[in-house]
């Protein structure tokens, strides 16, 4: 796991290639404190700062092939690089290491943009092929590893994460107000934008080409779901369930590869435990696993975390994340993650890490992805059970249903079943539309954008993702079931633009711990599409398939409590912890200042906030926005505040300069 | 301030509406302005406010699609005291 970096040029000399690089890297050391390094030529210098993993002593960063023809740059894993090796030595390749840097750099070579097909991995990498003058930019399925990229004066800048572009000389950040306001609709920006004007990320499943004469990009990997009866998968339950155990045993093993220690999380939840189970089998007794606990029992789960760790056997340590702390440390997550957050939940993720890191592990294995490959969300019962009522709306006994998902819907008991029509019954009629399932949460969501400046965004404007989501959207989306279509949207934008970015990788790799996720194996992703959709939805009952499979393997009690968001406290934890930065980013002039929001609107909502007990999950949401918001205006824009010094760039054991050769 | 202006006041205020953006035929269920916890605190607010009490036969969405309707139905609320 490293971060990667780079700048290209074609038209114009690089200017101080090797300084300005550098100034890069550093800005990203916590990426791969252990060692960098850079390579120059005339048209291109990038670089990588590297968190040993896989072949410690001789997988140094940038590598070459022996005909000096290839250089990479890579932030990863490719979990099945000892198979692909093998591969590629019976087609006639030599290798000089044992890293799967070279056996990427080797599979390219072979096979070109054709390698990405053959990996299964976590990554995103620079490939510069100098006899030809080409740059090839690759980034996973599902987006678990970040690139962003810009253009600046006809430079190509490249980096694992926008602070590193940022870098640059003359290169100012500005705030895109139209894609920031769809953080505050869709809980994330709509890919391959970012919050930043020009700032772009290539689209997880993409590649990219650059040569002299242009650019090329493209999408290797879709993710279907079934049109016709025959793509479903065939089998019985029993047989899928079988097949799952397989497919998930396999890729546990796969990510087990390290040559460092792997430990796991552990949250009490159906999917970590299903996954320490899985690591358990593999290797007994000897597994480290670490958990997270909260102050308020709403959120905590630490009794279920005791109960899968004893039953499991695991060497366990629980931490405590406190109020105080998630307050604390929310400017330095907010760093981190260069994009608004709507909920503190990427706090606790990152003191979890910090602990870990403190226990120096260096890989955790979690169980992110089981929720949208296996249908675990609300959301996705929302759906359903709406769809199942509109197909009679005025019928009294099906909105009822909705019960189970909001229990304080019981308030309303009597003949008042017509309430449910008030809030359930949004767009109820339209279930041919491909954002049925979402279509209420992100209206509810977008009531935020009455908090930014009138001549900003267009609060009262009709909310329509048609237009918004068109770039993005599977033309063949109509023709999948409700479920499907819903777990598409799920995976593409909340998945990929937040669970993994700024609740994985970003709280992850700030502290120099490297995530895996063995249910974002794709051969799972593709397995779990072809599902019919009551294996994984039974009824009411999620994760079907998960619970059939961990019967006798877990204690009941996991397999069968209902499913708890993970959840962190928020509201008026920020200001009761006497922080100055919340009362000074809320100030009239702190809010005048970045120019987003307006100040009465804030006033009211901190005012309502500090000083009742309990803030609806509508303020909790706005409050966290606003404070994020305000933040990265701090540290991006006008880069005055809360941003950490930046530092010199460590251990520099690679350098590779060719451009004598070329002269 | 009469009951019209009182109920566009909470509304706005809980929603983060411009007041201006809300006048008495704006639908506000049907334009998602309020979630459910919403609809709860606008009852208990009524409740309040007026010294009122809600039945369930009273929640029905006649009585609550706008604010010209909720006007309506505290003042036949507080006739039929």
């Amino acid at each position: 796991m490293c971060g990667i970096a780079g700048i290209l040029s074609y038209s114009q000399p690089l200017h101080e290639p090797v300084k300005q690089i550098k100034k890069m890297l550093a800005r990203i050391n916590y990426r791969g404190p252990d060692e960098s390094g850079i390579f120059l030529s005339q048209n291109l210098v990038m670089g990588n700062v590297r968190l040993s993993i896989i072949d410690i002593h001789t997988g140094h960063q940038p590598m070459a092939d022996t005909s000096k023809t290839y250089y990479i740059v890579f932030n990863g894993e490719i979990f099945n690089y000892v198979e692909l090796k093998k591969e590629l030595i019976n087609k006639g390749h030599s290798f000089q290491t044992s890293s799967d840097t070279e056996v990427l750099l080797h599979a390219y070579m072979e096979y070109g943009s054709g390698c990405l097909q053959k990996l299964n991995g976590q990554f995103a990498f620079a490939i510069w092929n100098d006899k030809e003058k080409e740059l090839f930019l690759a980034r996973d399925r599902v987006g678990i590893r970040p690139l962003f990229y810009t253009w600046h004066n006809n430079m190509l800048l490249f980096a694992s994460e926008i602070k590193a572009i940022a870098e640059y000389p003359d290169l100012k950040l500005m705030f895109d107000f139209s894609t920031l306001a769809q953080v505050f609709t869709y809980w994330t920006v709509l890919t391959p934008a970012t919050v930043f004007r020009d700032i772009y990320e290539l689209p997880p499943g993409h590649f990219m080409k650059i040569t002299k004469t242009g650019i090329d990009i493209q999408q290797y990997w879709h993710l279907h779901f079934p049109t016709q009866p025959d793509e479903y998968y065939q089998g019985n339950l029993y047989d899928a369930t079988q097949e799952l155990r397989t497919l998930l045993s396999r890729s546990v093993k796969l990510r087990l590869r390290a040559d460092v220690p792997v430990a796991a999380y552990l949250s009490g939840g159906l999917d970590s435990s299903t996954i320490t189970s899985f690591i358990n089998r593999i290797m007994p007794a000897t597994l480290q696993t670490f958990s997270i606990g909260f102050e308020e029992s709403e959120f905590d789960e630490t009794p279920y975390q005791k109960e899968v760790s004893e039953y499991l056997n695991t060497r366990h340590q629980f931490f405590y994340c406190t109020n105080k702390e998630i307050v604390r440390y929310f400017p330095d997550v907010v760093w981190h993650a260069e994009i608004p957050v709507l909920r503190t939940a990427p706090v606790p993720m990152y003191c979890l890490s910090k602990k870990v890191r403190d226990n120096n592990i260096k890989v955790v294995i979690t169980g992110e992805g089981a929720d949208e490959m296996f249908a675990g969300y609300d959301i996705f019962k929302e759906a359903l059970i709406r769809e199942f009522w509109a197909r009679q709306p005025d019928s009294k006994y099906r909105p009822l249903l909705l019960k189970k998902l909001y229990p304080y819907i019981g308030q309303f008991q009597g003949k008042n079943r017509m309430m449910f029509k008030f809030f359930y019954g949004y767009h109820l009629s339209e279930t041919n539309s491909p954002y049925y399932s979402h279509i209420l949460r992100w209206k509810n969501t977008s009531g935020l954008l009455n908090f930014f400046k009138d001549h900003l965004v267009k609060a009262d404007a009709e909310l329509n993702p048609a237009i918004e989501l068109h770039n993005i959207m599977d033309n063949n989306i109509m023709q999948w079931n409700m479920l499907s279509r819903a777990q598409w949207l799920e995976i593409k934008l909340f998945m990929s633009g937040y669970l993994l970015s700024s609740q994985g990788d970003r709280v992850t790799m700030a502290n120099s711990v490297e995530s895996r996720y063995p249910f974002l194996d794709h051969n799972i992703i593709e397995f779990a599409a072809r599902l019919p959709s009551d294996f994984k939805m039974h009824g009411l009952n999620e994760k079907y398939i998960i619970k059939k499979m961990m019967q006798g393997k877990l204690p009941e009690n996991i397999i069968k409590r209902p499913k708890q968001a993970y959840r962190a406290p928020a509201g008026n934890s920020f200001f009761l912890s006497g922080e100055d930065y919340v009362s000074e980013l809320l100030s009239e002039r702190g809010i005048n200042e970045a120019g987003v929001f307006k100040f009465d609107m804030v006033q009211r909502l901190t005012d309502k906030i500090s000083t009742s007990q309990q803030a609806t999950e509508f303020e909790n949401m706005a409050l966290a926005g606003i404070l994020s918001t305000q933040l990265l205006y701090y540290q991006y824009i006008s880069q005055k505040r809360f941003r950490p010094e930046p530092s010199e760039l460590k251990n520099c054991f690679t350098f590779i300069d060719i451009t004598q050769n070329q002269t | 301030m009469n009951n019209y202006e009182i109920i566009r006041n909470f509304i706005a205020s809980n929603t983060y509406k411009d007041v201006k953006a809300l006048n008495e035929t704006t639908l506000i269920f049907k334009e998602g302005l309020f979630d459910s916890m919403g609809f709860i605190m606008l009852i208990d607010f009524i409740e309040q406010q007026f010294g009122i009490k809600t039945s369930d036969e009273d929640l029905i969405e006649k009585n609550f699609e706008s604010i010209k309707a909720i006007s309506a139905f505290i003042d036949s609320k507080i006739q039929n005291k």
